[in-house]
Protein backbone atom coordinates (compact mmCIF):
# COMPACT_ATOMS: atom_id res chain seq x y z
CA UNK A 1 0.00 0.00 0.00
CA UNK A 2 2.96 2.39 0.76
CA UNK A 3 4.65 1.67 -2.10
CA UNK A 4 1.15 2.42 -4.10
CA UNK A 5 1.12 5.62 -1.90
CA UNK A 6 4.59 6.63 -3.54
CA UNK A 7 3.76 5.63 -7.25
CA UNK A 8 0.60 7.88 -6.55
CA UNK A 9 2.62 10.81 -5.02
CA UNK A 10 5.31 10.51 -8.22
CA UNK A 11 2.20 10.98 -10.78
CA UNK A 12 0.98 13.70 -8.71
CA UNK A 13 4.26 15.52 -8.99
CA UNK A 14 4.88 14.35 -12.58
CA UNK A 15 1.35 15.59 -13.85
CA UNK A 16 1.22 19.04 -11.65
CA UNK A 17 4.21 20.00 -14.10
CA UNK A 18 2.18 19.86 -17.03
CA UNK A 19 2.81 22.74 -19.48
CA UNK A 20 -1.15 21.81 -20.84
CA UNK A 21 -2.40 22.16 -17.23
CA UNK A 22 -0.48 25.52 -16.68
CA UNK A 23 -1.99 26.92 -20.41
CA UNK A 24 -5.55 25.58 -19.42
CA UNK A 25 -5.06 26.99 -15.85
CA UNK A 26 -4.03 30.38 -16.95
CA UNK A 27 -6.76 30.04 -20.52
CA UNK A 28 -9.61 29.03 -17.98
CA UNK A 29 -8.56 32.30 -15.39
CA UNK A 30 -8.92 34.61 -17.69
CA UNK A 31 -12.19 33.16 -19.64
CA UNK A 32 -13.36 33.06 -16.33
CA UNK A 33 -12.45 36.76 -15.43
CA UNK A 34 -13.82 38.11 -19.32
CA UNK A 35 -17.18 36.46 -18.50
CA UNK A 36 -17.57 37.88 -14.94
CA UNK A 37 -16.60 41.24 -16.34
CA UNK A 38 -19.08 40.49 -19.05
CA UNK A 39 -21.90 39.76 -16.38
CA UNK A 40 -20.88 43.26 -14.20
CA UNK A 41 -21.51 45.42 -16.59
CA UNK A 42 -24.85 43.48 -17.79
CA UNK A 43 -25.95 44.23 -14.11
CA UNK A 44 -25.13 47.71 -13.92
CA UNK A 45 -26.23 48.40 -17.77
CA UNK A 46 -29.85 46.00 -18.63
CA UNK A 47 -30.24 45.28 -14.23
CA UNK A 48 -34.12 46.21 -14.54
CA UNK A 49 -34.89 44.12 -17.68
CA UNK A 50 -32.68 41.13 -16.80
CA UNK A 51 -31.91 40.78 -13.02
CA UNK A 52 -29.07 39.79 -11.86
CA UNK A 53 -29.62 36.86 -10.39
CA UNK A 54 -30.32 35.63 -13.76
CA UNK A 55 -27.86 37.05 -15.70
CA UNK A 56 -26.14 35.60 -13.17
CA UNK A 57 -27.42 31.80 -13.51
CA UNK A 58 -27.05 31.97 -17.32
CA UNK A 59 -23.45 32.79 -17.29
CA UNK A 60 -22.90 30.03 -14.26
CA UNK A 61 -24.28 27.96 -17.04
CA UNK A 62 -21.82 29.16 -19.43
CA UNK A 63 -18.82 29.11 -17.39
CA UNK A 64 -19.60 25.72 -16.06
CA UNK A 65 -20.10 23.82 -19.90
CA UNK A 66 -16.23 25.67 -20.68
CA UNK A 67 -14.86 24.74 -17.84
CA UNK A 68 -16.41 21.17 -18.48
CA UNK A 69 -14.94 21.00 -21.93
CA UNK A 70 -11.72 22.38 -20.50
CA UNK A 71 -10.94 19.60 -17.81
CA UNK A 72 -12.13 16.63 -20.85
CA UNK A 73 -9.20 18.33 -22.62
CA UNK A 74 -6.75 17.90 -19.94
CA UNK A 75 -8.16 14.03 -19.18
CA UNK A 76 -7.64 13.55 -22.66
CA UNK A 77 -4.17 15.30 -22.67
CA UNK A 78 -2.99 13.58 -19.19
CA UNK A 79 -5.01 10.17 -19.69
CA UNK A 80 -2.84 10.00 -23.05
CA UNK A 81 0.57 11.20 -21.48
CA UNK A 82 0.31 9.06 -17.92
CA UNK A 83 1.54 5.48 -18.67
CA UNK A 84 2.99 6.70 -22.56
CA UNK A 85 5.30 9.06 -21.02
CA UNK A 86 7.01 6.91 -18.51
CA UNK A 87 7.14 4.15 -21.85
CA UNK A 88 8.82 6.80 -23.99
CA UNK A 89 11.21 7.84 -21.07
CA UNK A 90 12.62 4.02 -20.15
CA UNK A 91 11.11 4.87 -16.92
CA UNK A 92 8.73 2.05 -16.73
CA UNK A 93 10.52 -0.69 -16.50
CA UNK A 94 12.01 1.31 -13.55
CA UNK A 95 9.07 1.46 -12.15
CA UNK A 96 8.22 -2.00 -12.51
CA UNK A 97 11.43 -3.71 -11.22
CA UNK A 98 10.06 -2.59 -7.72
CA UNK A 99 7.90 -4.66 -6.35
CA UNK A 100 4.70 -3.31 -7.34
CA UNK A 101 2.00 -5.11 -9.41
CA UNK A 102 1.51 -3.76 -13.07
CA UNK A 103 -2.16 -3.46 -11.55
CA UNK A 104 -0.71 -0.78 -8.83
CA UNK A 105 1.30 1.08 -11.45
CA UNK A 106 -1.69 1.90 -14.01
CA UNK A 107 -4.26 2.27 -11.10
CA UNK A 108 -1.41 5.13 -9.58
CA UNK A 109 -1.05 6.73 -12.93
CA UNK A 110 -4.38 6.52 -13.92
CA UNK A 111 -6.23 7.92 -10.16
CA UNK A 112 -2.81 10.18 -10.00
CA UNK A 113 -3.68 12.22 -13.30
CA UNK A 114 -7.48 12.05 -12.26
CA UNK A 115 -6.89 14.09 -8.85
CA UNK A 116 -5.40 16.33 -10.56
CA UNK A 117 -8.30 16.64 -13.38
CA UNK A 118 -10.68 16.71 -10.39
CA UNK A 119 -8.33 19.53 -8.49
CA UNK A 120 -8.70 21.94 -11.45
CA UNK A 121 -12.50 21.85 -12.60
CA UNK A 122 -12.97 22.21 -8.71
CA UNK A 123 -10.86 25.23 -8.65
CA UNK A 124 -11.97 26.35 -11.41
CA UNK A 125 -15.60 26.31 -10.58
CA UNK A 126 -15.12 27.56 -7.13
CA UNK A 127 -13.29 30.72 -9.11
CA UNK A 128 -16.02 30.95 -11.19
CA UNK A 129 -18.46 30.58 -7.98
CA UNK A 130 -17.07 33.15 -6.01
CA UNK A 131 -16.40 35.77 -8.91
CA UNK A 132 -19.94 35.80 -10.43
CA UNK A 133 -21.60 35.79 -6.41
CA UNK A 134 -19.42 38.67 -5.54
CA UNK A 135 -20.88 40.42 -8.79
CA UNK A 136 -24.04 40.22 -8.50
CA UNK A 137 -23.91 40.16 -4.29
CA UNK A 138 -25.32 36.54 -3.83
CA UNK A 139 -24.43 32.96 -3.89
CA UNK A 140 -24.20 31.95 -7.39
CA UNK A 141 -23.95 28.17 -7.51
CA UNK A 142 -24.26 25.94 -4.17
CA UNK A 143 -23.75 22.70 -2.51
CA UNK A 144 -25.24 21.15 -5.49
CA UNK A 145 -22.69 22.50 -7.73
CA UNK A 146 -20.79 19.20 -5.61
CA UNK A 147 -22.95 16.89 -7.11
CA UNK A 148 -22.17 17.94 -10.33
CA UNK A 149 -18.46 17.88 -9.67
CA UNK A 150 -19.15 14.16 -8.69
CA UNK A 151 -20.57 13.22 -12.12
CA UNK A 152 -18.10 15.25 -14.16
CA UNK A 153 -15.37 13.35 -12.07
CA UNK A 154 -17.05 10.17 -13.24
CA UNK A 155 -16.99 10.60 -16.74
CA UNK A 156 -13.69 12.04 -16.78
CA UNK A 157 -12.31 8.70 -15.00
CA UNK A 158 -13.37 7.01 -18.59
CA UNK A 159 -11.79 9.62 -20.84
CA UNK A 160 -8.27 9.22 -18.95
CA UNK A 161 -8.94 5.74 -19.08
CA UNK A 162 -9.49 5.19 -22.24
CA UNK A 163 -6.89 7.92 -23.38
CA UNK A 164 -4.50 5.90 -21.66
CA UNK A 165 -5.13 2.97 -23.23
CA UNK A 166 -4.99 4.68 -26.56
CA UNK A 167 -1.54 6.07 -25.39
CA UNK A 168 0.12 2.87 -25.23
CA UNK A 169 -1.34 1.44 -28.64
CA UNK A 170 -0.52 4.45 -30.73
CA UNK A 171 1.30 8.03 -31.00
CA UNK A 172 -0.19 10.87 -28.97
CA UNK A 173 -1.76 13.03 -31.41
CA UNK A 174 -3.65 10.13 -32.85
CA UNK A 175 -4.46 9.03 -29.21
CA UNK A 176 -5.66 12.38 -28.65
CA UNK A 177 -7.91 12.31 -31.87
CA UNK A 178 -9.24 8.70 -31.53
CA UNK A 179 -10.08 9.16 -27.79
CA UNK A 180 -12.19 12.27 -28.87
CA UNK A 181 -13.96 10.57 -31.34
CA UNK A 182 -14.42 8.17 -29.11
CA UNK A 183 -16.02 10.68 -26.08
CA UNK A 184 -18.03 12.77 -29.23
CA UNK A 185 -19.24 8.95 -30.17
CA UNK A 186 -20.45 7.55 -26.99
CA UNK A 187 -21.83 10.84 -26.07
CA UNK A 188 -23.94 11.39 -29.13
CA UNK A 189 -24.90 7.38 -28.95
CA UNK A 190 -26.21 7.67 -25.32
CA UNK A 191 -28.03 11.08 -26.30
CA UNK A 192 -29.52 9.16 -29.28
CA UNK A 193 -30.85 6.31 -27.14
CA UNK A 194 -31.27 8.59 -23.99
CA UNK A 195 -34.72 6.87 -22.58
CA UNK A 196 -35.72 4.68 -25.49
CA UNK A 197 -36.80 1.02 -24.76
CA UNK A 198 -35.31 -1.67 -26.38
CA UNK A 199 -37.66 -1.81 -28.89
CA UNK A 200 -37.69 1.44 -29.85
CA UNK A 201 -33.81 1.18 -29.92
CA UNK A 202 -33.73 -1.76 -32.23
CA UNK A 203 -36.62 -0.74 -34.96
CA UNK A 204 -35.40 0.40 -38.27
CA UNK A 205 -31.42 -1.08 -37.29
CA UNK A 206 -29.09 -0.26 -39.62
CA UNK A 207 -25.23 -0.65 -39.50
CA UNK A 208 -25.07 3.37 -38.17
CA UNK A 209 -28.00 2.93 -35.61
CA UNK A 210 -26.35 -0.75 -34.72
CA UNK A 211 -22.65 0.90 -34.01
CA UNK A 212 -24.54 3.38 -31.56
CA UNK A 213 -26.40 0.96 -29.94
CA UNK A 214 -23.19 -1.08 -29.73
CA UNK A 215 -21.23 1.82 -28.04
CA UNK A 216 -24.41 2.91 -26.05
CA UNK A 217 -24.05 -0.49 -24.87
CA UNK A 218 -20.79 -1.73 -24.10
CA UNK A 219 -19.09 1.91 -23.22
CA UNK A 220 -19.61 3.80 -19.88
CA UNK A 221 -22.35 6.07 -20.46
CA UNK A 222 -20.55 9.46 -19.93
CA UNK A 223 -22.97 11.56 -22.14
CA UNK A 224 -25.95 10.39 -20.01
CA UNK A 225 -23.30 11.03 -17.11
CA UNK A 226 -22.61 14.31 -18.01
CA UNK A 227 -26.71 14.93 -18.46
CA UNK A 228 -27.54 13.82 -15.28
CA UNK A 229 -24.68 16.27 -13.14
CA UNK A 230 -25.78 19.03 -15.50
CA UNK A 231 -29.42 18.76 -14.42
CA UNK A 232 -27.73 18.47 -10.88
CA UNK A 233 -26.20 22.16 -11.15
CA UNK A 234 -29.24 23.58 -13.41
CA UNK A 235 -32.18 22.26 -11.12
CA UNK A 236 -33.77 20.09 -13.51
CA UNK A 237 -35.67 17.01 -12.67
CA UNK A 238 -34.65 14.71 -15.36
CA UNK A 239 -37.66 12.28 -15.63
CA UNK A 240 -35.90 10.33 -18.21
CA UNK A 241 -32.82 9.53 -16.42
CA UNK A 242 -32.71 6.24 -13.99
CA UNK A 243 -29.51 7.61 -11.69
CA UNK A 244 -29.32 4.89 -9.75
CA UNK A 245 -29.59 2.35 -13.33
CA UNK A 246 -27.37 5.05 -15.24
CA UNK A 247 -24.75 4.38 -12.05
CA UNK A 248 -25.29 0.41 -12.18
CA UNK A 249 -24.53 0.73 -15.64
CA UNK A 250 -21.16 2.98 -14.92
CA UNK A 251 -19.67 0.90 -12.72
CA UNK A 252 -20.16 -2.76 -14.67
CA UNK A 253 -18.87 -1.13 -17.99
CA UNK A 254 -16.20 0.51 -16.38
CA UNK A 255 -14.71 -2.40 -14.38
CA UNK A 256 -15.07 -4.53 -17.39
CA UNK A 257 -13.58 -2.05 -19.38
CA UNK A 258 -10.66 -1.54 -17.24
CA UNK A 259 -10.02 -5.16 -16.50
CA UNK A 260 -9.75 -5.53 -20.44
CA UNK A 261 -7.37 -2.92 -20.42
CA UNK A 262 -5.34 -4.54 -17.39
CA UNK A 263 -5.27 -7.41 -19.23
CA UNK A 264 -3.74 -6.12 -22.45
CA UNK A 265 -1.19 -3.91 -20.24
CA UNK A 266 -0.18 -7.45 -17.99
CA UNK A 267 0.40 -9.02 -21.74
CA UNK A 268 2.41 -6.10 -23.04
CA UNK A 269 6.19 -5.62 -23.45
CA UNK A 270 7.83 -2.82 -20.90
CA UNK B 1 20.40 -21.77 -2.53
CA UNK B 2 19.68 -20.58 -6.12
CA UNK B 3 18.36 -17.18 -5.92
CA UNK B 4 17.50 -16.95 -9.90
CA UNK B 5 16.20 -20.12 -11.72
CA UNK B 6 15.30 -19.65 -15.32
CA UNK B 7 13.88 -23.51 -17.03
CA UNK B 8 13.71 -23.69 -20.50
CA UNK B 9 12.59 -20.31 -20.96
CA UNK B 10 12.23 -19.05 -24.85
CA UNK B 11 11.04 -16.29 -26.27
CA UNK B 12 10.20 -15.25 -29.92
CA UNK B 13 10.13 -11.52 -31.62
CA UNK B 14 7.74 -12.73 -34.74
CA UNK B 15 10.57 -15.27 -36.58
CA UNK B 16 13.76 -14.10 -34.56
CA UNK B 17 14.02 -16.38 -31.83
CA UNK B 18 15.26 -14.24 -29.06
CA UNK B 19 15.74 -17.43 -26.21
CA UNK B 20 15.98 -20.41 -27.03
CA UNK B 21 15.24 -22.71 -24.50
CA UNK B 22 17.34 -21.24 -22.18
CA UNK B 23 18.30 -22.66 -18.77
CA UNK B 24 20.51 -21.29 -15.83
CA UNK B 25 21.18 -20.64 -12.35
CA UNK B 26 22.49 -18.06 -10.15
CA UNK B 27 23.66 -18.73 -6.19
CA UNK B 28 23.00 -16.64 -3.47
CA UNK B 29 25.77 -14.39 -2.67
CA UNK B 30 27.33 -14.99 -6.39
CA UNK B 31 28.39 -12.42 -8.97
CA UNK B 32 27.10 -13.86 -11.81
CA UNK B 33 27.96 -12.20 -15.44
CA UNK B 34 25.58 -12.79 -18.86
CA UNK B 35 28.29 -12.35 -21.45
CA UNK B 36 27.45 -12.68 -24.91
CA UNK B 37 27.88 -10.76 -28.75
CA UNK B 38 25.09 -7.93 -29.80
CA UNK B 39 21.98 -9.47 -30.25
CA UNK B 40 22.93 -12.73 -28.36
CA UNK B 41 19.27 -12.20 -25.77
CA UNK B 42 20.92 -10.81 -22.76
CA UNK B 43 18.70 -8.18 -22.84
CA UNK B 44 15.99 -9.79 -23.48
CA UNK B 45 16.65 -12.51 -20.62
CA UNK B 46 17.34 -9.68 -18.02
CA UNK B 47 13.98 -7.71 -19.13
CA UNK B 48 12.26 -11.95 -18.83
CA UNK B 49 14.05 -11.94 -15.30
CA UNK B 50 12.34 -8.76 -14.20
CA UNK B 51 9.00 -9.83 -15.57
CA UNK B 52 8.89 -6.78 -18.11
CA UNK B 53 8.17 -9.35 -21.22
CA UNK B 54 6.19 -12.56 -21.17
CA UNK B 55 8.33 -15.81 -22.27
CA UNK B 56 7.44 -19.11 -22.71
CA UNK B 57 9.41 -21.06 -19.74
CA UNK B 58 9.69 -20.81 -15.86
CA UNK B 59 11.84 -17.95 -14.34
CA UNK B 60 11.93 -18.00 -10.44
CA UNK B 61 13.49 -15.20 -8.16
CA UNK B 62 14.05 -16.01 -4.72
CA UNK B 63 11.78 -19.29 -5.12
CA UNK B 64 8.78 -17.07 -6.80
CA UNK B 65 7.57 -16.94 -9.83
CA UNK B 66 8.51 -13.52 -11.61
CA UNK B 67 5.39 -12.45 -12.40
CA UNK B 68 4.76 -11.98 -8.83
CA UNK B 69 5.63 -8.87 -7.23
CA UNK B 70 6.75 -10.27 -3.92
CA UNK B 71 9.71 -12.09 -6.24
CA UNK B 72 10.90 -8.09 -6.59
CA UNK B 73 11.41 -7.73 -3.06
CA UNK B 74 15.08 -6.70 -2.53
CA UNK B 75 16.04 -6.49 -5.48
CA UNK B 76 17.52 -3.34 -7.29
CA UNK B 77 17.65 -3.06 -11.21
CA UNK B 78 20.17 -0.91 -12.68
CA UNK B 79 19.16 -0.24 -16.37
CA UNK B 80 22.24 0.16 -19.30
CA UNK B 81 20.80 3.65 -19.39
CA UNK B 82 19.72 5.07 -16.61
CA UNK B 83 17.07 7.84 -16.45
CA UNK B 84 14.38 9.43 -14.33
CA UNK B 85 12.13 12.34 -14.33
CA UNK B 86 14.06 15.13 -15.59
CA UNK B 87 12.78 17.55 -13.00
CA UNK B 88 13.99 15.47 -10.07
CA UNK B 89 17.23 16.14 -7.67
CA UNK B 90 19.67 13.54 -7.09
CA UNK B 91 18.69 13.07 -3.46
CA UNK B 92 14.93 12.67 -4.46
CA UNK B 93 15.87 10.03 -6.88
CA UNK B 94 17.76 8.10 -4.13
CA UNK B 95 14.51 9.54 -1.37
CA UNK B 96 12.30 7.73 -3.71
CA UNK B 97 14.07 4.65 -4.04
CA UNK B 98 15.14 4.44 -0.71
CA UNK B 99 10.94 4.78 0.28
CA UNK B 100 10.36 2.28 -2.25
CA UNK B 101 12.53 0.13 -0.43
CA UNK B 102 10.92 0.56 2.80
CA UNK B 103 13.36 3.38 4.14
CA UNK B 104 12.42 6.27 6.39
CA UNK B 105 13.46 9.35 8.49
CA UNK B 106 17.02 8.99 9.69
CA UNK B 107 17.62 5.77 8.15
CA UNK B 108 16.63 7.06 4.65
CA UNK B 109 18.80 10.15 5.52
CA UNK B 110 21.33 7.70 6.45
CA UNK B 111 21.37 5.90 3.60
CA UNK B 112 21.57 8.79 1.00
CA UNK B 113 25.01 10.67 2.08
CA UNK B 114 25.97 7.08 2.56
CA UNK B 115 25.36 6.66 -1.06
CA UNK B 116 26.34 9.97 -2.49
CA UNK B 117 29.64 9.52 -0.83
CA UNK B 118 30.13 5.71 -2.06
CA UNK B 119 29.95 7.19 -5.45
CA UNK B 120 31.32 10.35 -4.62
CA UNK B 121 28.42 12.70 -6.06
CA UNK B 122 27.59 14.16 -2.69
CA UNK B 123 28.23 18.36 -4.70
CA UNK B 124 25.51 16.78 -7.21
CA UNK B 125 22.93 15.95 -4.22
CA UNK B 126 20.58 19.43 -5.55
CA UNK B 127 20.96 19.15 -8.91
CA UNK B 128 18.88 18.67 -10.97
CA UNK B 129 18.62 14.98 -13.42
CA UNK B 130 18.62 17.26 -16.48
CA UNK B 131 21.87 19.08 -15.23
CA UNK B 132 23.73 16.33 -14.98
CA UNK B 133 26.42 14.60 -17.57
CA UNK B 134 25.86 10.74 -19.01
CA UNK B 135 28.35 9.64 -16.47
CA UNK B 136 27.10 11.65 -13.84
CA UNK B 137 23.50 9.87 -14.13
CA UNK B 138 24.41 6.10 -14.66
CA UNK B 139 26.77 7.33 -11.02
CA UNK B 140 22.76 8.10 -9.58
CA UNK B 141 21.86 4.75 -11.31
CA UNK B 142 24.48 3.04 -9.50
CA UNK B 143 23.73 4.74 -6.06
CA UNK B 144 20.45 3.92 -6.00
CA UNK B 145 21.58 0.06 -6.25
CA UNK B 146 22.74 1.16 -2.63
CA UNK B 147 19.48 2.10 -1.42
CA UNK B 148 18.09 -0.40 1.12
CA UNK B 149 18.67 -3.79 1.90
CA UNK B 150 18.54 -5.09 -1.50
CA UNK B 151 19.69 -8.84 -2.03
CA UNK B 152 19.79 -9.22 -5.87
CA UNK B 153 21.38 -6.13 -7.67
CA UNK B 154 20.61 -6.90 -11.24
CA UNK B 155 22.89 -4.43 -13.56
CA UNK B 156 22.30 -4.19 -17.32
CA UNK B 157 25.86 -3.16 -19.33
CA UNK B 158 26.54 -0.93 -15.89
CA UNK B 159 30.08 0.38 -17.30
CA UNK B 160 28.34 1.96 -20.20
CA UNK B 161 28.96 5.84 -19.79
CA UNK B 162 31.62 5.64 -17.54
CA UNK B 163 35.09 7.23 -17.61
CA UNK B 164 38.21 4.96 -16.38
CA UNK B 165 38.21 6.29 -12.69
CA UNK B 166 34.15 5.40 -12.49
CA UNK B 167 35.21 2.06 -14.02
CA UNK B 168 37.58 1.39 -11.78
CA UNK B 169 35.42 2.78 -9.06
CA UNK B 170 32.21 0.69 -9.69
CA UNK B 171 34.77 -2.70 -9.66
CA UNK B 172 35.55 -1.77 -6.55
CA UNK B 173 31.81 -0.88 -5.08
CA UNK B 174 30.97 -4.12 -6.76
CA UNK B 175 33.61 -5.97 -5.06
CA UNK B 176 32.43 -4.73 -2.19
CA UNK B 177 28.91 -5.62 -2.29
CA UNK B 178 29.78 -9.30 -3.37
CA UNK B 179 31.69 -9.36 -0.08
CA UNK B 180 29.05 -8.49 1.70
CA UNK B 181 27.02 -11.25 0.47
CA UNK B 182 24.44 -9.13 -2.19
CA UNK B 183 23.80 -11.48 -5.50
CA UNK B 184 25.35 -9.67 -7.97
CA UNK B 185 24.60 -10.05 -11.70
CA UNK B 186 26.01 -8.33 -14.50
CA UNK B 187 24.90 -8.19 -18.33
CA UNK B 188 27.79 -6.98 -19.83
CA UNK B 189 30.43 -8.07 -23.03
CA UNK B 190 33.18 -6.26 -21.00
CA UNK B 191 34.81 -9.20 -20.72
CA UNK B 192 38.43 -7.68 -19.12
CA UNK B 193 36.11 -6.47 -16.74
CA UNK B 194 34.14 -8.97 -16.00
CA UNK B 195 36.82 -11.38 -15.42
CA UNK B 196 37.90 -9.37 -12.69
CA UNK B 197 34.62 -8.72 -10.28
CA UNK B 198 32.43 -12.06 -11.58
CA UNK B 199 32.75 -15.78 -9.88
CA UNK B 200 29.89 -17.32 -12.31
CA UNK B 201 29.61 -16.75 -15.58
CA UNK B 202 27.40 -17.52 -18.41
CA UNK B 203 28.17 -17.21 -22.58
CA UNK B 204 25.10 -16.67 -24.68
CA UNK B 205 25.01 -16.66 -28.15
CA UNK B 206 21.41 -16.28 -30.78
CA UNK B 207 19.58 -17.17 -27.72
CA UNK B 208 21.33 -20.19 -27.16
CA UNK B 209 23.57 -20.68 -23.02
CA UNK B 210 26.47 -22.03 -24.79
CA UNK B 211 28.42 -22.41 -21.44
CA UNK B 212 27.69 -22.08 -17.78
CA UNK B 213 30.19 -22.68 -14.57
CA UNK B 214 32.86 -20.96 -12.82
CA UNK B 215 34.84 -18.65 -14.30
CA UNK B 216 37.62 -20.99 -13.85
CA UNK B 217 35.75 -24.11 -15.14
CA UNK B 218 34.61 -21.54 -18.29
CA UNK B 219 37.57 -20.15 -19.03
CA UNK B 220 40.09 -22.91 -18.26
CA UNK B 221 43.85 -22.02 -18.45
CA UNK B 222 42.58 -19.13 -21.58
CA UNK B 223 41.91 -15.83 -21.11
CA UNK B 224 38.08 -15.01 -20.25
CA UNK B 225 37.83 -13.27 -23.99
CA UNK B 226 39.94 -16.40 -25.64
CA UNK B 227 37.57 -18.78 -24.30
CA UNK B 228 34.67 -16.50 -25.22
CA UNK B 229 35.94 -15.84 -28.66
CA UNK B 230 36.44 -19.63 -29.19
CA UNK B 231 32.68 -20.91 -27.82
CA UNK B 232 31.37 -17.98 -29.92
CA UNK B 233 33.02 -18.30 -33.33
CA UNK B 234 32.75 -22.51 -32.30
CA UNK B 235 29.08 -22.08 -32.45
CA UNK B 236 28.58 -19.86 -35.44
CA UNK B 237 30.08 -22.54 -37.42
Amino acid sequence: MRKFQLLLLNTLQKEFRSKTLLLVSIFTVVIIFLINSLLSYISTEFLSQMGAEGAAQGSAQALIFIISKFTSLLAIVFGVNCIKSDIENNVAPLMLSFPVSRMEYILSRVLGSWFIVIIYYFVSVIIAQILLSTSVGSLIGGPHLLGAMFFSALSNLVIILVASFMGLYMPKIMAFMMTSFCSILVTASNGYFKGKDWSAMTEEMNIFKGIGLGFHAIFPRIGNIDDIGRNILLKVDDTVLNIPMELGHYFVTLILFFTFFYMLFNRREI
Amino acid sequence: MQIIQAQNVSKNYGSLAALKSLSLSVEEGSAFALLGPNGAGKTTFVRALLGLTNCGGDIKLQGLDVRDKNARQGLAYLPEKFNFFSYYTVESVLSFYGKMQGLNGAILNEAIVTALDALNITELRSKRMDSLSKGQVQRTGLANLLMGENKILILDEPFSGLDPIGIKELKELINRLKNQGKTIFINSHILSEMEQICDQVAILNKGDCLVQGSLSEVKGSKSLEDAFYDLVKGDEK
